[in-house]
């Protein structure tokens, strides 16, 4: 009886000084009585916080009319709330040390900051009031319409973005995912205020956000989090159901003209919803295979050498698109551009034996466990990481590895000849508007 | 007991007490000194290899020092090229060289388990570089590759235009890289890679004795006479007088606006005031710049600032606008923004405001171990010490407005102002 608190106190020492040295930090989830989703991650270094909400607000969310209300919301929210008129929230939020940023994705609209430990109340305090109480003042309605146009003006220079959407045009034209998660210019033009208000109402609730609090969250951020978000009460709202619409992918070409100097081309195969975790981490294993910086399987096909070939695969709440995408040459010719997209559709079947090799496999998860830890060495890219399984049904950051390991060489070659296949396919040739070659043209 | 329980929950419940292991520097047998900050949790290790140069060298030692610096990984007896790539590639696939006008810096990434092969890589760099033709060669390929993609990335190249309009030492040209010889690199090598002017900076999940040890295995008869310390810069004011007329025609459909300001040094008593002065310009939405050319009259998606106070460039104003967008003198007002501090001082709630979003960008720079060791090394090897940071943070907390008036009425009146536009705009616009 005597030693107890003797041992007491050595366990004091080894849970306060020890444990906090654990590399992966400890989520902890919990959801409040009106139905918010708080996830907390210590990570004690540093005397910082980011707080990150995600609402399950994006692009995947807009009904018809409602097309460009996910973005157009975004920038609107930080434009007046009832605390907070016109621009004062980013004033109040910057004088605690944090700048307040936003994000829209096809799932997700997320607000972010990374504010020093001490000032997580009042920081949470002006996120509930922009995000409970925005009151969306036609000025600013009219001003933030503008900086979208020039967003998506900018964001239309990329070639990359415009030929993403491309596909998605092609591969789900009646799937929310066909449109743009930032909004087309001329929707953003047309719309309301009372269609951003009607969007607001439907689809910023409790039940639908995601609070991810990272770092030195000190004793109990749930209090923070419960006197502040948890006032927030709406009675539940039905999301868009899962869709899982036939992709319309069947080993057609589509060709289109690009105003940049050299053309691109673009091969995508639909590839399983995030939910589908055992799926979507074989997919995530092919694109580490396939974009190994000192052995890539593109450089094996001399085709592909020098043209920056690249495969790409996020997955999401619904189905959504492998991406392999190469880079033409200007001098290059419609008939090396189907040449080009003969080889990415070769490297991704070539792939199939490569997979037999355990070893490789174990590699491509070495290199995809590399990437995930680099992203998760900061606060907000833990959160991001955190936020975005939260939302979009994904494998969590603290669950990858055991996923990779129950990944077989099997599921890898049946998910390759399963999905990605030729005929299972859409490709997308874009060639320069103004050929280097007189005569290179569709 | 109740006492001791009462503990044993706080302690399961929140683990708030901060692990911060502590900060040790050591010196090896060839006089290198390496800082270390073991870092438990983490199974990722940075290193970064600082050289510190002379700023004060000519345009032709300047030119020497490039190419010394970029042959070092493709020179000694035993790396050569495609061998040193594998390496790299096998310990974490990040491996940069820096070179600016006060120092080179060689710097990796990777796990704890290949530690030893990273510190052997670099210190075989370092300690066999031989110059051959071969090495000179890629050495000179792998600058000009690097200048040839600045130049096609357009925001990069106007950025480029400022920093050789604001800088003393001009961008080294094609033939004086290639005039480079064998006997002018070793002799550079020699006289400025000294251990003296040498600092390891090493950050993440090691042991330090295990790293000293091997460093100290490598380097051990490193034994070089010292080059003696680096004589402090002038800290004069700047000269350029403010320019307004440039204009360069970018590839794509993207306009930028751009002021340069020079900007002070580490070391000088102006950089913790000149931070803030930055933050509260152009870092933020409640900056100045964000609230005149985005909020009240939006002129772009993008505004801001940028600095990069460790690659010794000027801090540079930018604004972003599509060509779609409705014309407007852009130029204008983001410089007359740039320029407002000095005739409408800072209220209170701004100077509050830019000194919390700067201290916590500062404490937020030590979340990536490659960072924080380039922080740490570039610190010490620029005199100031591996604990600035902290002296750092306290010091922003301190700047009063006269202090930030004192340095923008030094610094601002010295700008380049930059128009880079696409051939198919117009400069009015």
């Amino acid at each position: 009886m005597s030693n107890t608190p003797k041992l007491v106190t050595l366990f004091i020492l080894f849970t306060t000084l020890v444990m906090p040295c654990c590399a992966q930090p400890i989520e902890q989830t919990t959801t409040l009585s009106n139905g918010l989703t708080l996830i907390t991650a210590q990570r004690t270094s540093l005397p910082l916080i980011e707080i990150d909400l995600w609402v399950k607000a994006g692009s995947r969310e807009e009904l018809p009319q409602q097309d460009g209300c996910a973005h157009f919301l975004e920038h609107t929210l930080f434009r007046g709330s009832i605390h907070y008129p016109d621009t004062t929230a980013d004033m109040a939020m910057e004088k605690l040390g944090g700048i307040l940023n936003a994000a829209t994705g096809p799932d997700y609209a997320h607000f972010y900051t990374l504010i020093p430990s001490q000032n997580l109340q009042p920081a949470l305090a002006i996120l509930e009031d922009i995000i409970r109480h925005p009151t969306f003042p036609q000025t600013y309605v009219d001003s933030e319409r503008k900086v979208i146009l020039d967003e998506l003006a900018l964001r239309g220079s990329s070639e990359m973005e415009t030929a993403t959407l491309n596909m998605y045009v092609a591969a789900f034209p009646t799937m929310p995912y066909s449109l743009s998660p930032g909004g087309s210019s001329a929707q953003i033009k047309v719309r309301t205020r009372a269609q951003l208000v009607a969007f607001y109402r439907r689809c910023y609730r409790p039940d639908r956000a995601v609070l991810v609090l990272t770092g030195s969250l000190g004793l109990s951020p749930g209090r923070a989090v419960r006197s502040t978000f948890g006032k927030w009460q709406c009675p539940t709202a039905a999301m868009i159901p899962p869709v899982d619409e036939a992709p319309n992918l069947m080993g057609d070409t589509i060709q289109k003209t690009t105003s940049h100097k050299a053309g691109l081309v673009m091969v995508a195969f639909r590839t399983p919803r995030a939910s589908h975790r055992n799926r979507s981490v074989c997919a995530l294993l092919l694109t580490a295979l396939l974009n190994h910086a000192a052995a890539s399987p593109f450089d094996q096909i001399s085709l592909l050498r020098d043209r920056h070939a690249l495969a790409e695969c996020n997955p999401r709440h619904d189905p959504s698109l492998f991406i392999l995408t190469a880079r033409l040459k200007p001098e290059d010719t419609i008939q090396t551009a189907t040449q080009v997209a003969n080889a990415l559709q070769r490297a991704i079947s070539d792939l199939a034996p490569v997979c037999e090799s355990r070893s490789e496999l174990a590699l491509a998860a070495l290199r995809l466990l590399g990437r995930q830890e680099y992203n998760i060495e900061t606060l907000h890219g833990l959160a991001k990481e955190i936020g975005y399984a939260a939302v979009t049904g994904g494998v969590k950051p603290t669950d990858l590895r055991e996923q990779l390991d129950q990944i077989t060489t099997d599921q890898v070659e049946a998910l390759i000849q399963s999905d990605y296949t030729p005929n299972r396919s859409t490709t997308l040739i874009l060639l320069p508007s103004q050929p280097a070659i007189p005569g290179n043209t569709f | 007991m109740r006492k001791a329980i009462l503990f044993l929950i706080l302690a399961l419940s929140g683990r708030t007490i901060l692990h911060a292991d502590p900060i040790t520097e050591r010196v090896l047998t060839s006089g290198i000194r390496v800082v270390l900050k073991p870092e438990s949790g983490t199974k990722r290790v940075a290193i970064s290899l600082f050289i510190r140069t002379p700023k004060t060298q000519s345009v032709q030692e300047a030119v020497v020092s490039q190419m010394v610096a970029h042959a070092l990984f493709y020179s000694g007896t035993e790396w050569v090229g495609g061998y040193t790539a594998l390496v790299v590639a096998q310990v974490g696939g990040t491996l940069e060289t820096v070179v600016t006008p006060d120092y080179v810096s060689l710097s990796l990434v990777t796990y704890r388990s290949q530690l030893g092969d990273a510190v052997n890589l670099l210190c075989e760099a370092v300690r066999h570089a031989d110059f051959s033709t071969y090495a000179l060669h890629e050495a000179f390929l792998d600058i000009e590759r690097s200048k040839d993609q600045r130049t096609q990335m357009p925001f990069q190249a106007a950025e480029q235009k400022v920093f050789n309009a604001l800088s003393t030492t001009p961008s080294p040209s094609r033939s004086s890289l290639l005039s480079v010889d064998h006997s002018m690199a070793e002799a550079y090598y020699i006289s400025h890679y000294t251990p003296d002017r040498i600092v390891v900076s090493v950050v993440g999940g090691f042991n330090p004795d295990t790293v000293v040890s091997d460093f100290d295995a490598y380097l051990y008869d490193f034994n070089r006479a010292s080059a003696g310390p680096i004589t402090a810069k002038s800290q004069s004011a700047p000269t350029v007088s403010h320019s307004t007329n440039a204009v360069l025609t970018i590839p794509g459909k993207i306009c930028y606006a751009l002021v340069g300001i020079q900007s002070p040094e580490v070391e000088s008593p102006n950089y913790p005031a000149f931070l803030v002065l930055q933050s509260l310009l152009g870092v933020g939405h409640a900056s100045r710049m964000f609230i005149q050319l985005r909020d009240k009259q939006p002129l772009g998606y993008q505004v801001g600032i940028t600095w990069s106070p460790e690659m010794d460039t000027p801090a540079i104003a930018a604004l972003q606008w599509s060509t779609a967008s409705l014309p407007g003198d852009r130029l204008t007002s983001l410089d007359s923004t740039v320029a407002s501090v000095l005739t409408q001082p800072p209220t209170s709630e701004e100077l509050d405001r830019a000194i919390a979003v700067e201290c916590t960008t500062e404490m937020a720079l030590q979340q990536r171990v490659r960072e924080e060791a380039y922080l740490l090394g570039w610190y010490e090897v620029m005199g100031v010490g591996w604990g600035f940071q902290k002296t750092l943070i306290a010091d922003m907390k301190a700047v009063t407005k006269s202090d930030l008036m004192r340095v923008a009425s030094q610094y601002l009146p010295h700008r380049y102002d930059l128009l880079a536009i696409p051939k198919e705009v117009k400069p009015n616009k």
